[in-house]
């Protein structure tokens, strides 16, 4: 708890600042201490960026994995928007990093196949479960192995006055192959915003953001096994992430105004506990 | 410029650490401010970093807060490097750039006491923002001993004479924000502190005393005091450390004053009725033309990583019969995510004929009982229907998946066109 690491410092800031304006907090919090710009914007996860494939005219997500500079890889046509300069345009960015998105912004053959692959299965996935949004797989290379991110996007449709709601998921995997199995690690984050007003309810803003983790070992005999493995963890996380934000967002909050404020009366509360146990005492005699 | 005059700067810049490669007329965005001669001065410290042709590029955390002003200075954000310059001393250096500008020291200062402040203010129940922001801020950063270096000015720098004060100035604010406290940041966030404290009835014990007193606007006295009606007292207030200190004696004696009694009564006995642990207070306001009654109840559980706050307050008119106010939700829970809810609900209502005391408590009652209803409704409400609407629990097939063959489904129905926009 008591850590003197800044990086800790400015995750348990977050953890405490209005989950609703994550972006205005995460950038002052880069202005005190912009050494941990690199780190925290690559770690703290926002709600994601819609833009549409010029290619093929679908919609697809933003993130820091599909990103090479100012342009992002759209898993649909596999072109980056705007196109990737070879002369490196403006100087700055282009072919300078070669970790991260660098390198992972463009899978190899075998791993790009398995994106489109992977795109497919969640663009099913996607229509199943949110009937709607957007969804994107992207890859990328790993030593021994693959990672990827899985990204998931629905708004609830616009014009509804007095209620509104975005879910964003991402899930960011990473796939060790050993053999006949593969070890996953998934870390996944739902970021969910509610919102109601009325006129007798006043302004109701339910907002933030959950992360888990789960590692698995599991088996693999194909190209196509990675993508079901995935699929299955990905699925299995969201309902167990679903459930917890259902119990939290609803339960948990209730609970809580309900330990601050009792509807009924406390002191006949505390008469109705004392003449149970009055009973419960008589029937023990 | 001069050839002299740019010599003098490339060297100057080479000296602290500028590559060689770079050309001045490149690297350096040469402005012709006015007010220093029409000396031209290299001001964009963000396009040192981005030309600079042996690292990776900076984040530019550095911009010009604006164009220079009358009196020819430029005023600068905080900046950085990236990681990538840190191995490399040269670069470090160019960490102090933007301190050129003597209001730099200011403008900084400022801005990250600005930010503090929107921190300490959004502070959420029974947490203290301020104390991540210490320990953010107080890191030490490895390149520490060099900073001393800057602080001596040199004849470059003395181009106009406040610069070289400034250059030391920066330097010595900086070092202080980064390596101890600085006294200055805890006394220019009073106006934070002293904000949060009122908007969110910050409660504190008087010295020898056991009942809560409320921080609020409507017991404010002006120059850090504040007074408590039931104890009839008045107390300083540190906004910093939540003491209250220097009781005096505050006797209600004007109009409002049996008023503010008998609704400190009728309140309370309502307060006691509806809440396990809860602040109350009535005050006189607008000239004893008015009384406030405020509530404010808090539960902490940081151990199980929720906090929560209700607070309400009305105001109560004697000569309209009219009751108005707010009520206020606020709750924290920050296991493994950060989830808040924040409720506004402004409360209206006219207190009928009797006794007014016995009026107020009945109405905030009635309008407080009401109001916590209508939120348990809505959480179902928000439950079943906008949460729902975004992600079914399951398929409507009631059934996972089968990844396995999840091509098929493809196959079978059109199911992926939905991603395709209109």
């Amino acid at each position: 708890m008591a850590s003197q690491d800044p990086f800790d410092c400015a995750l348990d800031l977050l953890r405490r600042l209005n989950p609703k304006h994550t972006g205005d907090h995460l950038s002052n919090i880069i202005s005190l201490h912009p050494d941990l710009a690199e780190e925290l914007l690559s770690s703290v996860d926002q709600p994601l960026t819609v833009q549409r494939c010029k290619q093929t005219g679908r919609d697809y997500l933003l993130c820091d994995y599909n990103r090479d500079g100012d342009s992002y890889r759209s898993p649909w046509s596999n072109q980056f928007d705007p196109p990737l300069d070879e002369a490196g345009a403006g100087g700055v960015g282009a072919g300078g990093s070669n970790e991260g998105a660098g390198e992972g912004a463009v899978p190899g053959e075998r791993v790009r196949k398995m994106e489109i692959k992977a795109n497919e299965a969640f663009d099913v996935y996607r229509e199943l479960y949110y009937e709607g949004g957007v969804s994107s797989v992207y890859f990328w290379n790993l030593d021994d192995g693959f990672a990827g991110v899985v990204l998931l996007k629905k708004a609830s449709p616009q014009g509804d006055a007095t209620t509104s709601g975005v879910w964003d998921s991402i899930h960011v995997f990473e796939a060790s192959e050993r053999g006949r199995t593969s070890n996953y690690r998934l870390t996944s984050t739902v970021i969910l915003t509610l919102a109601t007003k009325g006129a007798s309810l006043g302004e109701v803003d339910l907002s933030g953001n959950m992360t888990r983790q789960v590692e698995q070992d599991l088996p693999v005999d194909s190209d196509e096994s990675h993508i079901a493995n995935i699929g299955r963890l990905v699925e299995d996380m969201e309902l167990k992430m679903r459930n917890l934000l259902q119990e939290v967002y609803f339960g948990k909050a209730k609970d809580v105004v309900g330990d601050l404020r009792s509807i009924g009366s406390l002191s006949q509360g505390q008469k109705d506990r004392e003449t149970q146990r009055e009973l419960i005492g008589s029937m023990r005699r | 410029m001069t050839t002299k005059e740019n010599h003098e700067i490339k060297s100057r810049y080479q000296k602290h650490g500028g590559s060689s490669q770079m050309e001045p007329a490149t690297c350096l965005s040469a402005g012709n401010i006015p007010g220093l001669g029409g000396r031209r001065i290299f001001h964009s410290v963000p396009r040192i970093f981005g030309v600079s042709s042996n690292c990776q590029p900076a984040v530019p955390a550095c911009l010009p807060r604006g164009p220079p002003t009358d009196d020819g200075l430029l005023a600068f954000h905080h900046f950085a490097c990236s990681k990538a310059f840190d191995d490399d001393s040269r670069l470090q250096e160019l960490r102090l750039w933007p301190s050129f500008d003597w209001r730099f020291t200011d403008t900084v200062m400022s801005s990250n006491t600005a930010i503090i402040s929107s921190f300490v203010e959004g502070a959420p129940p029974g947490e203290a923002c301020l104390f991540f922001c210490t320990r953010l801020l107080l890191q030490p950063v490895p390149e520490l001993p060099i900073l001393p270096k800057r602080a001596t000015p040199s004849s470059a720098l003395d181009l106009h004479p406040c610069w070289s004060r400034t250059t030391r100035l920066t330097v010595r604010v900086d070092i202080k924000a980064i390596t101890g406290p600085d006294p200055n940041l805890i006394k220019n966030l009073s106006p934070a502190f002293q904000k949060y404290n009122e908007e969110q009835f910050i409660t504190a014990k008087l010295p020898g005393g056991s009942s809560q007193v409320i921080i609020s606007e409507f017991s404010a006295l002006g120059e850090g005091r504040y007074f408590d009606s039931e104890s009839q007292s008045s107390f300083e207030f540190d906004h910093s450390t939540g003491k209250a200190a220097n009781v005096q004696s505050h006797v209600l004696e004007g109009e409002q004053a049996s008023l503010v009694k008998s609704t400190l009564n009728t309140v309370g006995t309502y307060v006691k009725e509806h809440y396990p642990n809860a602040a109350y207070g009535a005050y006189p306001i607008e000239n004893d033309n008015k009384v406030a009654v405020v509530i404010v109840a808090n539960k902490y559980s940081p151990h199980n990583f929720w906090n929560g706050r209700w607070r309400s307050f009305y105001i109560y008119d004697p000569s309209s019969n009219s009751l108005e106010g707010s009520i206020k939700v606020d709750v924290h829970y920050y296991e493994d995510g950060n989830v808040r809810l924040l409720t506004d609900k402004k409360v209206n209502a006219s207190v009928s004929a009797g006794r007014a005391a016995d009026g107020i408590a009945r109405e905030i009652s009635t309008a407080e009982k009401k109001y916590q209803e209508d939120l348990n409704r809505s959480f179902t409400q928000l439950s079943e229907g906008a949460f729902k609407a975004l992600r079914r629990q399951l398929p409507v097939t009631r059934q996972k998946i089968e990844w396995d063959k999840v091509a098929s489904y493809r196959l079978g129905q059109d199911i992926g066109g939905g991603s395709v926009r209109r």
